[in-house]
């Protein structure tokens, strides 16, 4: 099947040590593993590296003195749920849960229900976030950056933080 | 499960893989002789729009309902010309410079849902069909869509377009150094093509924000109503009647586990008593006349505000729309 993207990693950067809170797939009890972004399922295929930032605390609590003090979770393309999602490998049922990673307030939380606010730091693939698995009910659109911005980071509205449960490419 | 591209999306890689390398050659722009790869953003012809969300559903429980507040919004067809034109005007001003970049057209990847009001998903799902086929998922073409690619751009390209040496990716790279003042004697625009694009269409620090809140407000709010709330509770013992237990339409699609791939039958018969039980209760119309009833409120109170962003929209649009006809 299609092979697992590796997160790019942080360069010389603002952030505190970004590059040791990369976790990667940690199993709960077996059969059950968890990850900080859809792309480290391993058959899900994301054709880039993951774009769409996941953070736990709103914009103003995200950051601090230049660092992020939030954790955040990295999505790619459509993710149907935030909890999870599974897969039959033979007779077994694989189950991956969305976690934050570790860098901060809310960290190794699971990401479903549970955001406050959404970058999208991609030059080109805008994005819907939806109250409801399964892409139902109140969305909110997060455009792409432009070419010369920083990503851009909304606040979910009131509906959708800590009531995020799905997105889609829009 | 088979990735499946469309001839639209074959074309735009066949057309970026012929890529992007600066036909300038270290002369200054030449005169029309020179052969140039025609702006795909300009063809949105060239997009498979089969799969777009149709403004307002013609199928299923939620046929023809178009909510209030829905005048107010960004479509997802707005979205794709405003993107279309963005590029248009970034390749006309690369061409002013000698450097030619073929940006992908927009309209690739359409969500399930035209606007923030997600009509056909808003109170659950409501298109008997599409459940019969595909439980609570949506069909495969608007399902693991790939995204859209930018070109890699080259140095150059990088500093014309952006203004900045880079182009940040990620929240944690750093912040890019701006770029020289000029290309080959030429004065690069504050913000680079990019920037003057956002300047010539009027597109720069737009808000919709506010729609959105509305939106997402009268949902929660309509939900909580009584007459909505008794036709949950109905909806709720038909689905009991039909062997699930289950407290809201919000619920019901995790009855059953959905796996990625095709989806069960369990799902399937779910999703069909979903709907079923809907219908027998009316909740779709119900509670879109409660959310109805909430939106015409909002739009009394905040009025001149969602009046203001409305004309922005309109304008930003005939202008995206006059751009791409140059």
């Amino acid at each position: 099947m299609k092979h697992v993207r590796m997160r790019v990693k942080a360069s010389a950067t603002v952030l505190a040590a970004t590059a040791a809170l990369l976790v990667t797939a940690v199993p709960a009890h077996a059969g059950t593993f968890k990850v900080t972004s859809n792309c480290d399922v391993p058959w899900v295929s994301c054709s880039d590296e993951p774009e769409l930032w996941e953070m736990y605390n709103s914009k103003a609590l995200s950051t601090s003195g230049g660092s992020y003090t939030t954790s955040w979770a990295e999505f790619w393309g459509d993710v149907y749920d935030y909890d999870g999602t599974s897969e039959y490998q033979g007779s077994t049922l694989e189950t991956y849960r969305y976690i934050f990673n570790s860098n901060g307030s809310g960290a190794a939380q699971y990401v479903k229900n549970n955001a406050g606010s959404m970058q999208n730091c991609s030059e080109v693939n805008n994005y819907r976030v939806y109250f409801n698995s399964g892409y139902g009910g109140h969305s909110q659109y997060i455009p792409h950056r432009d070419a010369y911005a920083d990503c851009v980071w909304y606040d979910l509205d009131s509906t959708l933080k800590n009531n995020e449960a799905s997105q889609h490419f829009a | 499960m088979p990735v499946r591209r469309t001839a639209a999306a074959i074309a735009v890689v066949a057309a970026t893989a012929a890529l992007i390398t600066s036909c300038s050659a270290g002369k200054p722009r030449s005169t029309a002789a020179e052969p140039q790869t025609r702006p795909v953003a300009n063809s949105s012809s060239s997009v498979d729009k089969s799969n777009w969300p149709e403004a307002t559903p013609t199928a299923g429980l939620a046929k023809g309902l178009s909510l209030p507040l829905e005048a107010y919004m960004e479509t997802y067809q707005d979205t794709v010309t405003l993107d279309d034109a963005e590029r248009h005007v970034e390749t006309q001003c690369l061409a002013d410079y000698g450097l030619h970049v073929s940006f992908p057209p927009a309209g690739q990847t359409p969500p399930p849902s035209a606007d923030d009001s997600n009509m056909p998903r808003r109170y659950g799902i409501t298109d008997r069909a599409l459940a019969e086929k595909y439980g609570y998922g949506l069909p495969d073409a608007v399902q693991h869509q790939e995204g859209t690619k930018m070109p890699e751009l080259t140095k150059d390209q990088i500093e014309v377009l952006t203004g900045r040496t880079s182009i940040r990716n990620s929240p944690a790279d750093p912040a890019p150094e701006k770029a020289p003042s000029t290309y080959q004697g030429k004065a690069i625009h504050k913000d680079g093509c990019a920037g003057w694009a956002d300047d010539q269409l009027g597109t720069r620090d737009m808000d919709f924000s506010l729609v959105s809140q509305l939106d997402g407000e009268s949902l929660t709010q309509s939900q909580q109503t009584p007459a909505v709330q008794n036709a949950i509770a109905a909806w709720s013992t038909c689905m009991k009647g039909d062997g699930y237990t289950v407290d809201s339409p919000y619920h019901a699609d995790q009855i059953v586990p959905h796996t990625d791939g095709s989806p069960s039958k369990e799902e399937i018969a779910v999703a069909v008593a979903d709907i079923d039980c809907k219908k027998s209760t009316d909740l779709v119309k119900i509670w879109f006349t409660e959310d109805s009833r909430i939106q015409e409120q909002q739009i009394k109170d905040h009025q001149s505000a969602l009046d203001a962003l409305r004309t922005r929209r309109t304008q930003v649009v005939g202008s995206a729309q006059k751009a791409l006809k140059d």
